[in-house]
């Protein structure tokens, strides 16, 4: 079950649509905003608030890459490998965070500090090699400055 | 007088995230008069300025929003496509961050203009602080009575909405964004029926793209006239290039339509890095089909074509790559965005794309054989036209353009069995 | 906009040369296939949206720049299209070597080969060259369901599994989970399906991706031996299924059919409840209770036996001591041969059956006030409506295919209302009023006043006028504090300016605690609305055991037993007596109470387990033991048999012929799949009836049907177009029909506003399980490995007050004992509600009730005088 404070949000939002099934996104955004990732469980509270089928809201909650079926780290780091930043050699940056912190593509490292996901393009081309964590965008990035940045996410 | 009229970024530093500001620097005229001239004058204009959509396919955004204006279906939508997935790209963030007011007062213009009472923008899941900056721009024009209930006594309503992606690049594609907004999966619908007529929630709806919105403030300031002077003929007006990768200054250029590549390349962004030659340019994100130094010479508009590809502007990505890239590595890595990206609804996209980028996964690792050039042609030919949407189509036209203009490299791994440029970047 | 020429109504269109004329707005695809055009396919599927996403319908339009898939492609005025040029050819080839290349080639041993569009479509244009080099994806086949095996490397994602599940079914269980390539086909939890086991979604898979296990790896496509088209027996609602039997004579598996009534949809026990023909617990021989035991004994000697009991009896204390019950389970023939050997040759009018309990009364007041005809209306016509309302129904349970077609109204756009508790439309309703159980009904005479205040009645129905003119009703301010008037007012206004309504109701309006009144309320909702009435039969056959006279005043026919020609008619037909029209025959509830009294000394029941379906079973089964002879004819030993002295094994629906009504009024045949032990019920009362020295000598159910013409009209007229249904439509199509016997007299002492009852506590409201609904169900492993736990489910707010945790064991009280049953929360549902699911075992939840019996039907209404609560341990 969800948090109250997380039921009042997404009560919130519905206000915004014409229909409830519009704020699924919204809504499975606060949702694992609150609980740190989607489990069944919390899919069948967002599926029952919105008074939509809960095979509906799995199926759309699993098409998307920012919603998490898995707990993970307490950090998710995404870090672009796409074209513009792969030019700036950021498959290096990966070799960097395997050394320094166990962080494999795909995977949460063992202080279940961050999970490492190889991400698309984020739209930061020009400041390249360019990292989400969490929702701070960071870019520019270097063997040092990788490191030192993810120093500041405990 | 300030650059704000006739510009879309007026200035690359200063954000202008005031309402004041904006307002001080001519801000909102656009709107004024069209409330004064009415609707029919404001898409009177867009027709005569020839605006084509910046979202990629340049259609003509005066016949768009004269069909949701004929609609007589109730109610109406407008919607902003902020969801710039195509890598390389990056120029709505900056018209979202540097002057994001342009936006709302171009959507402010769409809504009044077809009688739309609610808008939302789509806005990537990967620029989350663009949601806030938006809430809080949206607060202050509804504050000031830009858009809100009966806006500038225009009669008139518009409430305004974020929305935010969840990571999914097909969500750009019109008619799967607005399956996402009404909170299905994000897949594209079949036309017709068209989003004109049966978009949003079944109704009238118009979805541009931010660029699209953020010109037509300029149109009704200079006037269609002076606007349609702006660059190319067929395609007139500003236009923002995204260049990425490896030039000297990397950035967002606002140049006019039609500018040729190799000035962008070499004038505005100061050629190669490091002194090195160029080796390829992809010229309007990765949909489109790869250059070589040879074709720089092409005009950046919607109707100019290059020896061999179909449309080179796309999203206005540009992105170069000098001497020293592996093109089957590159080849590779769009393949795999593609094949990560593809919904999964259409059988050659689904099962096409991941086979693309098998393929050349294998040959950039040295373990090609002789005949995967030719399969992986066929490959592409099979899922070219035969998609549902242009996504399985842009990794076929993506992959085959390696082939076509740099098929030596790729024989070179398949004989060498390695990749000359010492694998990965 | 773009597409005006589809408004228009013809289109000309030229199909690889030739020009066709169709009616649009049409697919290109359907326009084909209407000329016999075939266009290969893998994700169309009609009746729902299409969705293009296969790419194998791809066809060449003129003018346009790229294949077009045509199963989603409007067709227009001049459009020329070409479905077999070289080109197309080549694209479709391309399209299934992308479906093989992640397709396990595990044809020898997947039960969908032979059977496979894509076994049959690799064939026609060319198996794929084996050019794909990487890995093919795996996944484990999943059987982690109890009745659907789920294979995702054979998936093809044509999602027509999860559109129908969704558009057609309206359950939206499964789901495409994940995106792209690693897509799978999934139920919520990744393992259950947990859903409504339609089988909508086996039968739409194309290939062997979702299949039931009940025939898993036991028989090959090309076993199947002969077909037999049927009619289930489930509900009232009459689904057409075709019997697949394999060449050895058992039954494969059922299939839904394309019949009128469901075209194509099956419920789940339609679907997967058959294994009961086979249970172990089948009876198999007729049995006689010697020294307390029931032991084997010939057909000879029972039906000897049972005979010379009857007539003892009957010489000794009259026909009256004497008594029956029908079953709505068995066909038009068994029902109208158990009445004449009641009546004929025992002189009883003591019989009735459990239609008691819902379509008696239902049927004889509101078809008395509207006319026959206005009381059945097409289920498939359902979808159809503009608005709907049940009330105090929930027709995805009594009735599962309506209840279907009452989402695909409500996804058509159609207001759905649900009056009282109807969860099967949780995401299929457009408003939900549910009033405590006291004032239920008088909230819905509010709803009525509040139509009236809008909509004036209309026609010239001299019954309804005289009701409408002296029904007592209370104003929505009335009611206020029971449902705000101005949600009465809302829905009122729906109703009244909906152009096509329907309305629902079953047991529950036929059981209510307010009376007659409150059928009389909803009948004059239906006149006042010109709605389309949907009276629910629980099962497959109440309509024809009512129209076979298997009530007390009635006769075959039907016709009241005071009806002096009938009656004429069929002593002469039958060569018989038939009992006094004065004597007074019992009813349902009536029968126990004087069996309990001791004045009725003999019980016949056919096809009934009346200790475990009728409330306060406590005193039924009481009243059971005290009898001298209770004979009981089934195909199980129930709780009933159990008491019985004489047990006598019938055949089930899959093995035997026969006629059932359904509740459209609509005349069904049933056939003979598989053989079995036991007779068919007809032709036991027929050796019983002729040992009671009526004429009988019926050699088959035909021979009955034929004598059944000569007793009724309607049924001569029914019968002269054919059984399986496609024209029997009387009396949905109108006329009065034969019937007309209700006297507006007799339901005066009921148009007062009846008194809220008033009680303290919370209500206890009736869950029906869709799995399992009876007997018969209960005998199909497959149901019950699919029921659901039983369950109280209330709010949190009752839930507090209580300090009931989720899971908790509860045990609830009544003056006639307790139940103990699992906790379950969920902030949704109304205060002070507790709904309890039927919990199955021994008696089922029904003992747990009294009842009253509803005057003038004689139904019987469940009350509990104390309702009390408590936490186990
Ligand atoms: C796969 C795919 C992705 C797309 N992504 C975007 C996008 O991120 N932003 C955008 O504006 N248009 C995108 N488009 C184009 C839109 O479908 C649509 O043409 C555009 O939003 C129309 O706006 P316009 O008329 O202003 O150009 C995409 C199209 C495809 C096929
Ligand atoms: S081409 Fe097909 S699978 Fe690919 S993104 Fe479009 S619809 Fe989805
Ligand atoms: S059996 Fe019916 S309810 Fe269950 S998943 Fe299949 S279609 Fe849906
Ligand atoms: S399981 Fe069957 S019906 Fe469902 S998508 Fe796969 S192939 Fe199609
Ligand atoms: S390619 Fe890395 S941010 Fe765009
Ligand atoms: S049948 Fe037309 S695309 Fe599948």
């Amino acid at each position: 079950m969800l948090p109250a404070e997380a039921v009042s949000q997404i009560n919130n939002t519905l206000e915004k649509y014409p229909d409830s099934r519009s704020a699924l996104l919204p809504a499975l955004y606060i949702a694992q905003r609150h609980v740190g990732h989607l489990p069944l469980d919390a899919l069948h509270a967002v599926a029952t608030l919105l008074d939509l089928p809960d095979a509906h809201v799995r199926g759309v909650a699993s098409f998307h890459v920012m919603f998490r079926d898995s707990p993970g780290g307490r950090h998710l780091v995404q870090l672009c490998t796409n074209v513009s930043c792969m030019l700036a050699a950021s498959s290096g940056l990966l070799d960097v965070l395997k050394e320094h912190f166990g962080l494999r593509p795909g995977a949460t490292s063992p202080d279940n500090r961050f999970t490492l996901l190889e991400g698309e393009c984020i739209g930061e081309c020009e400041k390249v090699p360019a990292m989400l964590v969490d929702s701070d965008v960071h870019t520019g990035l270097t063997a040092e400055s990788i490191i030192e940045i993810l120093a500041r996410y405990e | 007088m300030s650059k704000l009229i006739d510009r879309i970024i007026p200035d690359p530093v200063r954000c202008i995230t005031g309402i004041s500001a904006y307002e001080a620097e001519g801000g909102f005229r656009a709107l004024k008069k069209a409330a004064r001239a009415g609707p029919d004058f404001v898409i009177e204009e867009i027709v005569r300025a020839g605006l084509r959509g910046r979202g990629g396919a340049g259609f003509p955004t005066g016949r768009k929003w004269a069909a949701v204006a004929e609609d007589t279906a109730t109610p109406k939508y407008i919607i902003c496509n902020a969801d710039e997935g195509e890598p390389g790209t990056f120029k709505d963030r900056l018209i979202l961050e540097k002057n994001p007011f342009l936006l709302i007062e171009g959507m402010a213009l769409a809504a009044f203009t077809v009688k739309a009472g609610v808008g939302y923008i789509y806005l990537r899941g990967e620029y989350p602080a663009l949601f806030h900056l938006l809430e809080d721009v949206i607060a202050q024009c509804r504050k000031k009575g830009y858009i809100g209930p009966d806006f500038m006594g225009t009669g008139a309503d518009l409430e305004l909405y974020v929305h935010r992606g969840a990571g999914a690049y097909i969500c750009g594609e019109e008619t799967a964004m607005i399956e996402s907004l009404e909170g299905k999966r994000g897949q594209p619908r079949s036309r017709p029926p068209y989003t004109v007529n049966y978009g949003y929630m079944g109704k009238p709806t118009l979805a541009s793209n931010v660029e699209t919105f953020a010109n037509v403030p300029i149109i009704l300031n200079i006037g269609a006239e002076s606007y349609s002077k702006i660059g190319s003929p067929e395609s007139p007006g500003p236009k923002l290039f995204s260049v990425s990768g490896d030039v000297v200054r990397p950035g967002v250029y606002e140049l006019p339509m039609g500018v040729p590549l190799s000035e962008i390349i070499y004038e505005h962004c100061g050629g190669i890095k490091g002194g090195r030659a160029l080796k390829a340019v992809i010229p309007g994100g990765v949909s489109t089909a790869v250059l070589r130094s040879d074709d720089l010479a092409c005009r950046m508009d919607f109707t100019s074509k290059c020896e061999g590809s179909m449309g080179i502007i796309g999203s206005g990505a540009v992105i170069v790559f000098d001497e020293e890239t592996c093109m089957v590595h590159t080849a590779y890595r769009i393949a795999k965005f593609f094949a990560h990206e593809s919904c999964g609804k259409c059988t050659p996209c689904r099962e096409g794309t991941d086979w693309i980028r098998a393929i050349l996964l294998r040959m950039e690792q040295g373990l090609g054989v002789e005949d995967d050039i030719r399969l992986l042609r066929e490959v592409c030919g099979n899922i070219a036209g035969n998609s549902f949407c242009a996504l399985g189509d842009s990794a076929a036209i993506s992959t085959i353009g390696f082939l076509d203009k740099f098929g030596d490299e790729f024989e070179a791994h398949i004989k060498g069995k390695t990749c000359p440029f010492g694998g990965p970047v | 906009m773009n597409n005006m020429n589809n408004m228009k109504n013809m289109i000309t269109l030229t199909i690889n040369g030739k020009k066709f004329e169709v009616k649009g707005p049409v697919k290109v695809l359907e326009a084909a296939l209407q000329n016999n055009i075939h266009i290969p396919t893998m994700c169309y599927y009609p009746k729902i949206e299409s969705f293009g996403g296969c790419r194998m319908c791809l066809v060449r339009v003129e003018g346009m720049y790229r294949l077009q898939a045509s199963c989603s492609l409007n067709a227009e005025d001049g459009m020329v299209v070409e479905t077999e040029t070289p080109e197309i050819h080549v694209a479709r080839k391309a399209m299934l070597e992308f479906m093989l290349i992640n397709h396990p080639l595990d044809c020898p041993t997947c039960d969908k080969a032979g059977e496979c569009d894509l076994q049959d479509f690799s064939v026609l244009y060319g198996a794929a060259e084996g050019r794909f080099h990487e890995r093919k994806r795996t996944e484990p086949e999943s059987t982690k369901d109890p009745l659907i095996v789920r294979n995702m490397e054979r998936c093809i994602m044509c999602t027509k599994c999860t559109r129908v599940c969704a558009e057609l079914q309206g359950a939206s269980a499964i789901n495409v989970i994940g995106r792209g390539k690693h897509t799978s086909i999934e139920p919520f939890s990744g393992s259950k399906f947990d859903c409504e086991y339609c089988g909508a979604c086996i039968i739409a898979c194309p290939v062997g991706s979702l299949m039931s296990k009940l025939h898993r790896h036991n028989y090959r496509p090309w076993d199947t031996g002969e077909q037999f088209d049927s009619t289930c027996s489930y509900c009232g609602v009459g689904c057409g299924i075709h019997m697949q039997i394999r060449e050895d004579g058992t039954l494969q598996r059922l299939i839904p059919a394309e019949s009128e009534v469901n075209q194509g949809l099956l419920c789940a026990r339609g679907f997967f409840g058959y294994e009961y023909i086979s249970s172990p617990s089948r009876l198999t021989s007729p049995l006689i209770r010697k020294d307390g035991k029931l032991v084997p004994v010939s057909w000879q000697e029972a039906l000897k036996y049972v005979a010379s009991r009857l007539k003892e009896i009957r010489d000794a204390s009259g026909g009256k001591s004497l008594a029956a019950l029908a079953s709505p389970k068995c066909t038009i023939e068994d029902n109208y041969l158990l009445q004449k050997l009641m009546r004929a040759g025992l002189g009883s009018n003591n019989i009735d059956s459990s239609a008691r309990m819902g379509l008696a009364g239902l049927r004889r007041i509101v078809g008395g006030l509207l006319g026959h005809a206005r009381t059945v209306s097409y289920v498939s016509e359902m979808a159809q409506s503009d608005a709907v309302l049940t009330v105090c129904s929930d027709p995805v349970t009594e009735a599962p295919v309506l209840g279907v077609r009452v989402r695909n109204a409500y996804d058509s756009g159609a207001a759905v209302i649900t009056f009282g508790h109807a969860p099967g439309l949780r995401h299929h309703r457009s408003v939900t009023m549910q009033p405590r159980l006291k004032e239920q009904w008088h909230v819905l005479g509010a709803l009525l006043s509040a139509v009236l205040e809008i909509k004036k009645p209309s026609g010239s129905r001299e019954m309804m006028q005289e009701l409408l003119g002296t029904l007592m009703l209370p104003t929505p301010e009335d009611m206020d504090d029971a449902m705000p008037r101005e949600v009465v007012r809302k829905v009122a206004e729906t109703l009244a300016t909906s152009a096509n309504v329907s309305l629902v109701a079953g047991r529950e309006l036929a059981c209510s605690l307010a009376g007659p009144w409150s059928i009389m309320v909803f009948a004059a909702l239906a006149h006042v609305l010109e709605a389309k009435v949907y009276l629910i039969s629980e099962g497959p056959n109440e309509h024809g055991l009512l129209d076979m006279g298997c009530e007390p005043d009635m006769l075959p026919g039907p016709a009241p037993m005071t009806d002096a020609g009938a009656r004429r008619m069929i002593e002469g037909l039958w060569d018989a007596r038939l009992p006094s029209e004065k004597e007074k025959g019992l009813s349902l509830m009536e029968i126990f109470e004087a069996a309990g009294a001791g004045d009725v000394k003999g019980l016949y029941v056919m096809g009934e387990n009346p200790a475990r379906s009728l409330p306060d079973s406590g005193f039924v089964t009481d009243a059971l033991a005290k009898l001298d002879l209770l004979v009981v004819q089934d195909i199980f030993m129930t709780e009933t048999a159990e008491l019985a002295h004489v047990v006598l094994p019938a055949k089930t629906w899959i093995e035997r012929k026969g006629t059932y009504i359904n509740m459209e009024r609509r005349l069904l045949g049933i056939d003979a799949g598989v053989g079995a032990e036991g007779k068919e019920d007809w032709s036991i009362l027929s050796e019983l009836c002729e040992a009671l020295g009526l004429k009988a000598g019926y050699k088959r159910s035909d021979d009955v049907f034929s004598e059944v013409m000569k007793v009724s009209p309607y049924y001569c007229e029914l019968h002269a177009s054919n059984i399986r249904g496609e024209t029997c439509k009387w009396p949905a199509e109108g006329g009065d029909g034969h019937e007309a016997i209700l006297d507006l007299k007799a339901l005066r002492p009921y148009l007062d506003i009846p008194p809220v009852v008033e009680g303290d506590g919370f209500d206890i409201v009736l869950e029906k399980p869709l799995f399992l609904n009876g007997t018969t169900a209960l005998h199909s492993d497959a149901l019950l490995r699919i029921s659901k736990e039983p369950l109280a489910r209330m709010n949190t707010a009752l839930a507090d007050s209580y300090k009931i945790r989720p899971g908790d064991t509860l045990r609830f009280f009544s003056e006639r004992g307790e139940i103990e049953i699992k906790a379950h929360i969920d902030p949704y549902l109304p205060d002070n509600t507790v709904y309890l699911t039927d919990t199955q075992e021994s008696a089922g939840i029904l003992k747990y009730f009294r009842y009253n019996k509803m005057p003038f039907t004689n139904a019987p209404c469940k009350y509990t005088q104390k309702t009390g609560l408590k936490r186990g341990e």
